[in-house]
């Protein structure tokens, strides 16, 4: 007998050619149609998305009403296009998969002012009363404590975010059924076809970088300066950060072998990686992520570098040169870019291509999903039964707090919020 | 001739472009013979859970009839008014309650996961969907906003644009070197993109009409002017006589508007209407229905340096701001919206006095 279909409200960005979340569910919400119902939400009406009904976000309630969805799957990441997700994971609990627990501010007012914590305590003790309005509670630090803790299954697109989220919640929404799980859901990644090597002639660098100093620029551009032979740097870099690189490339003398590439997506960088010989990706920092460009360099074969720090820690050491920022940093990629010049770099790098086949490929991390989705559905029903509890008892303390604005007890002879207002409200509610 | 009552939603002190429609509806609408009044409640969204508390107030007046005579239609205008209840009810939306739709989850929404905001939030959309439906007919003043009520509520509606409140009485004259901005002071219609840029452009100053409706508002730009020692360069005029403001409107350089999302925005269009070039943004909504980016005015990012780009553009080349402004007018004239727009308008409003029941609805 077939496993049943999954009724799915499947929220991410759709939006970017850079978001990580769109191109993530660009790869696999045509593979999980296939198997379940799904329906997306975003932040804006009927996007275009592959194979499945699609939805504004704020819609998702009636959606809901209309046909219960099984389960609520978040894909959450830093940026502006996510924010909803950020939002929307306060309003039904059900899976998130997180591309990042660092985000670059602190959400709009009502998100890093919310009651969750508060929340979470009345999921677990339902006698607990409702947040004191006039204290509105203040996040303090832009990271995904909140997102974390109204999460009752969480997935990680690396190994590090999954490690890190370990030391970032101390209460969080979980069924009767079983403890919190938590695991890794490898990114999926369209592989580029290998194209051959351009010239060696010229060394061919592709790097993507902003230019703080986390992001190693410097540390790059210093080992392409003692460079022996000629050479050629594609930097992609933030449209913002254009005069400050220009600066950064005077002060090496790189001015006239280097050229800046703004809005970088991951097809076009792809293309850039054909005329490329050796792909970089040194930015070493807890915000952010190097996916999805990184593992395209990798299925690219072309000679890939990364920071031995944050994500970039998690590829095995096998399928990418790492670097460790300090001192030696400098050394190190002057070494990477010398054996570049001389190696067979297609061979070299086919244990990375084979990485990129096995573990991310669309078809397998579709399937791996659909069996997590699957495994957590029953979990996921008495979260979010124990949820519409919370929800009712908020509509009737919502009711309270107008009957108290109606001043309905101070007057009780006339009582108007009985008498005109409840009906009034009453009619509006149950549409 | 018609009995008639507009509904209007009063907020105390505060003046803004729903006030000028409401009054320039009953204005045109008596002119044509027919018995009109104007029915207000003051609006005050604060604490949030009185927003239910408005839409109940609104949803519980039968407007079908006031000391035994008939009421034939009314005329809803922004939330919660289109709340009343009439069997003749045909709405001109100015807006809905914008916290709950295309500000939520951003930094002008107070509605956030607190499980009592969110099932305020639930009501007041299904309240929305009935309250709106039931509307005989249905338009908006732009397209954004009937692109909204589309896009959360999933009904279509015609868009009327309100013509402009002073009619043919627009002019230009020699421009000076100052930028204008017209509209309530409060962070939404984004003040501080223009006093920023006002750092980058030496050669400019700003003249600002309108008064602050946001606690605090005043406070931070006045801090922003400190900041870059403007002082000497931008004056506050506060609310101005509608002499005054078509005279402001002659002189200025180039018109500052670029609100976040913005319905419609008189603004745009009485400065078309007075040969100024329009600086606005990207997300500006509303106003992007009328400038066109190099053509009537300067669409850019919504930042002080690109709006700082576009002014200096202005300062530096008087015969561009003269074309851009000239290409302005020519559309308000082509487009109607000078005095003769209001029978389109009026026509439309009043539909359901010629069917038998509620008839004219737009498709949902």
């Amino acid at each position: 007998m077939a496993p049943r279909r999954l009724r799915i409200a499947f929220f991410s960005d759709f939006s970017g050619d850079n978001s990580l979340s769109a191109y993530c569910s660009r790869l696999l919400l045509p593979l999980l149609a296939t198997e379940h119902d799904v329906e997306a939400f975003a932040c804006s009406s009927g996007p275009d998305v592959p194979a499945v009904l699609s939805h504004h976000y704020l819609k998702a309630y009636q959606r809901h009403r209309h046909s219960p969805f099984d389960l609520f799957f978040y894909q959450l990441e830093d940026g502006r296009a996510s924010r909803f997700v950020r939002s929307s994971v306060g309003i039904v609990p059900g899976i998130t998969w997180f591309h990042d627990l660092f985000f670059q501010d602190l959400g709009p007012e009502a998100t890093h002012t919310s009651p969750w914590e508060n929340s979470v305590r009345q999921f677990y003790a339902p006698e607990t009363p409702f947040a004191d309005r006039s204290v509105a509670p203040h996040q303090l630090w832009p990271r995904a404590y909140r997102e974390l803790s109204l999460s009752p299954i969480s997935l990680f697109s690396s190994r590090w975010a999954l490690t890190e989220s370990k030391t970032m919640i101390s209460s969080r929404l979980e069924s009767e059924l079983g403890a919190h799980r938590s695991e890794v859901l490898p990114i999926p990644v369209a592989a580029p076809p290998v194209a051959p090597l351009p010239s060696r002639e010229t060394l061919r660098v592709s790097a993507i970088s902003g230019t703080g100093l986390e992001s190693r620029a410097h540390k790059l551009l210093a080992a392409l300066q003692g460079l022996k032979g000629t050479w050629h740097l594609n930097w992609v870099v933030a449209p913002q950060e254009v005069a400050a690189a220009e600066t950064m490339l005077r002060e090496f003398n790189a001015g006239g072998r280097a050229t800046l590439i703004t809005n970088c997506s991951p097809t076009s960088w792809s293309d850039l990686l054909a005329s490329s010989h050796v792909a970089l990706h040194l930015r070493s920092s807890c915000f952010g992520h190097l996916a999805p460009f990184v593992h395209l360099s990798l299925a690219s074969g072309r000679l890939t570098a990364v920071s031995d720090m944050a994500q970039g820690e998690d590829l095995p050491d096998a399928v990418v040169c790492k670097v460790t920022p300090g001192i030696s940093e400098g050394a190190q990629l002057s070494a990477i870019l010398e054996a570049a010049r001389s190696m067979d770099i297609l061979r070299a790098t086919e244990p990375a291509r084979a990485h990129i086949a096995s573990a991310h490929s669309p078809k397998l991390i579709a399937a791996r999903l659909s069996t997590v989705l699957r495994s957590a559905a029953p979990q996921l029903a008495c979260v979010m039964q124990r949820w519409d509890t919370l929800y009712s008892a908020a509509e009737a303390e919502l009711m309270r707090e107008v009957e108290s604005l109606m001043g309905a007890e101070a007057d009780a002879g006339l009582d108007p919020f009985s008498r005109i207002m409840k009906p009034a409200i009453a009619e509006l509610a149950t549409r | 001739m018609a009995r008639i009552l507009v509904l209007g939603v009063k907020v105390p002190f505060t003046h803004g472009g729903q006030e000028v429609l409401v009054a320039s509806l009953v204005k045109k609408l008596r002119e044509r013979g027919h018995e009109v009044d104007q029915v207000e409640l003051p609006f005050n969204p604060l604490p949030k859970q009185n927003l239910l508390v408005q839409a109940a107030m609104w949803r519980s007046l039968d407007l079908e009839s006031f000391a035994g005579q008939k009421i034939d239609l009314v005329i809803a205008t922004k939330f919660p008014s289109y709340y009343a209840r009439h069997p003749k009810k045909s709405v001109w939306l100015v807006h809905q309650l914008r916290s709950i739709y295309d500000l939520h989850g951003t930094q002008f929404s107070d509605i956030g996961d607190d499980p009592r905001d969110e099932s305020m939030r639930r009501i007041l959309t299904d309240g929305d969907n009935v309250a709106l439906a039931e509307c005989a007919f249905r338009s908006c003043i732009s397209k954004n906003v009937a692109d909204r009520l589309k896009a959360f509520n999933g009904l279509s509606s015609e868009v009327l644009y309100p013509p402009l409140p002073l009619g043919d009485r627009y002019h230009s004259a020699a421009a000076e070197p100052s930028i204008l901005s017209v509209g309530r002071i409060c962070r939404i219609k984004r003040l501080d993109l223009m006093i920023n840029a006002l750092a980058l452009t030496p050669s400019l100053s700003l003249k600002v009409v309108g008064v602050a409706d946001e606690p605090g508002a005043m406070e931070y730009f006045t801090n922003v002017i400190k900041q870059h020692g403007l002082e000497q360069r931008v004056t506050f005029l506060g609310r101005v006589s509608d002499e005054d403001l078509l005279g402001l409107y002659s002189k200025a350089l180039g018109v500052f508007y670029a609100p976040y999302n913005e319905d419609y925005g008189y603004v745009t269009l009485e400065a078309m209407a007075s040969s100024r070039p329009v600086i606005t943004a990207t997300d500006s909504g509303g106003t992007l229905e009328f400038v066109r980016d190099g053509e009537n005015g300067f669409v850019v990012e919504p930042s002080p340096t690109a709006i700082a780009q576009a002014c200096n553009q202005l300062a530096a080349d008087s015969a561009l701001a003269a074309r851009l402004g000239a290409a302005g007018r020519k559309m308000i004239e082509e487009s109607g919206m000078l005095a003769a727009g209001w029978d389109a308008v009026i026509n439309g409003l009043l539909s359901p006095l010629n069917t038998s029941g509620a008839a004219r609805a737009v498709g949902a």
